[in-house]
């Protein structure tokens, strides 16, 4: 494989991936093991992927993986330090009010909010990487938005957006 | 006026502007270097077998392992389909039949969560569907267990006639995995060689899929046909005589509560009359 190549690539998709990675699982830690494991199995596949979309492979691994992760351990929960959202944002209000917003979405609704609306992927490619229809992921994201309507009002706050 | 879509977006990215990347391009090679050369030294002592293309390593998990490479069947490069099976044919299919698939539930319910084979083991599996994350396996008690596999392929995994062993694609080839115990093997893939179905297929309606998952000792074929994305419609399992018209298909129509497919069966436990 074309290592420098490789290289390349991941120096340029690399922190978009961890923080994406973060908004998923609300656990820095973690999120950096998700995009590590991603790189590799890129690597893995590199020759494969190098011509077709290997961002978009790495961020489905992210996503799957993640999922994995989450059947095998739903019931532990990480506590966020504010040491931590300081260390993952100029603004660890906004960074604590988000992971506890975000936390209250279903694994499915978060991953459909951050592929949409932070990774700014389209309905047909969200619905791609999460092997749903793209109805599921509109559904999906409407629920989602009115679960943080209704149940995260100090992320309304940040967003100036209103509670009704 | 604010785009409360576009602010969402502005939220999430300064609730994350302190992240930097980690700089793992380096540690991942090296990762990836070393997992090529872990499997290629297991592989260097187990037999080498034949990963089917589309139904994936059914040829190489019937009977006892280890066993023997089986000489590769000749390539088939074209599918010549002559038959449809359109919506009004899988319409009128009958609704169960009890000679095909008689320990499969009406409706299959894939649970979010299912032991692993490792904590609870399993004698047999009838059923193994693919979560995105994991693959689901249905065992003769109707109960689900679970099996993890890290770096997967986009392969079908793929049961063995008998249920007792589930074969799963990775990279450079496939782990072979005992139900019973567990126990896993890596088996790497032989390069360039393929073996595809020697019958021909039916054509299914725009908007749905097929895909052979298990070919029985009398010749015929199952099938298992599902609805694609957006489609509405339950699975059905066909089974797909080659020699006789659709007329002649039999079928156990099921429904499911979840986005997961079907990727094999275990054919000897499915009855064939």
């Amino acid at each position: 494989m074309d290592e420098q190549e490789f290289t390349a690539w991941a120096a340029g998709v690399e922190r978009r991936l961890l923080r994406s990675a973060y908004l998923l699982t609300g656990d820095l830690h973690r999120a950096e093991d998700l995009v590590q494991e991603a790189l590799v199995k890129v690597a893995l596949r590199w020759d494969r992927l190098r011509d077709g979309n290997p961002t978009a492979y790495a961020r489905t691994v992210v996503v799957r993986d993640n999922v994995s992760w989450w059947r095998k351990h739903r019931r532990e929960l990480t506590v966020e330090e504010p040491a931590v959202a300081a260390a993952v944002s100029s603004d660890p209000d906004a960074a604590m009010v988000v992971r506890r917003a975000l936390g209250r979405l279903t694994p499915a609704q978060r991953a459909v909010v951050v592929l949409r609306h932070f990774d700014d992927l389209s309905v047909e490619e969200t619905a791609t990487i999460l092997r749903v229809a793209p109805g599921t992921v509109k559904s999906q994201n409407a629920a989602a938005l009115a679960r943080l309507r209704d149940g995260a009002p100090e992320l309304l706050d940040l967003i100036g957006g209103t509670r009704d | 006026m604010t785009d409360p879509a576009h602010d969402l977006h502005d939220v999430l990215e300064r609730a994350t502007d302190r992240l930097e990347a980690p700089g793992g391009a380096a540690a991942a090679l090296v990762s990836a270097r070393r997992r090529r050369r872990t499997r290629h030294a297991i592989a260097g002592s187990a037999a080498a077998a034949v990963v089917v293309a589309g139904v994936a390593f059914a040829g190489s998990l019937g009977g006892d392992a280890p066993r023997e490479p089986e000489p590769a069947p000749p390539v088939e490069t074209e599918l010549i389909a002559e038959v449809w099976l359109d919506q009004e044919v899988l319409d009128a299919l009958p609704p169960a039949a009890a000679d095909v698939a008689p320990v499969l539930p009406d409706v299959l319910r894939v649970p979010d969560l299912a032991p692993r084979i490792e904590d609870d083991p399993m004698e047999a599996a009838v059923l193994s569907v693919d979560d995105d994350a994991d693959v689901l396996l249905l065992g003769t008690d109707g109960r689900w267990h679970c099996v993890v596999v890290a770096d997967r392929t986009d392969a079908a995994p793929t049961l063995s006639p008998d249920g007792t062993r589930l074969a799963v694609g990775v990279d450079g080839g496939f782990e072979v995995i005992e139900l019973a115990t567990g126990e896993r093997t890596f088996r790497e893939q032989e390069p360039d060689v393929e073996r595809s179905w020697d019958i021909d297929l039916p054509v299914v309606p725009p908007g749905w899929e097929l895909r052979p998952v298990a070919q029985l000792d009398d010749g015929s074929a199952l099938l298992f046909v599902a609805p694609g994305p957006g489609t509405p419609g339950g699975w059905r399992i066909v089974r797909w005589d080659p020699g006789t018209s659709t007329g002649d298909l039999a079928s156990v129509t099921r429904t499911s509560s979840s986005p997961a497919k079907a990727t094999s069966f275990a054919s000897d436990l499915l009855g064939s009359s």
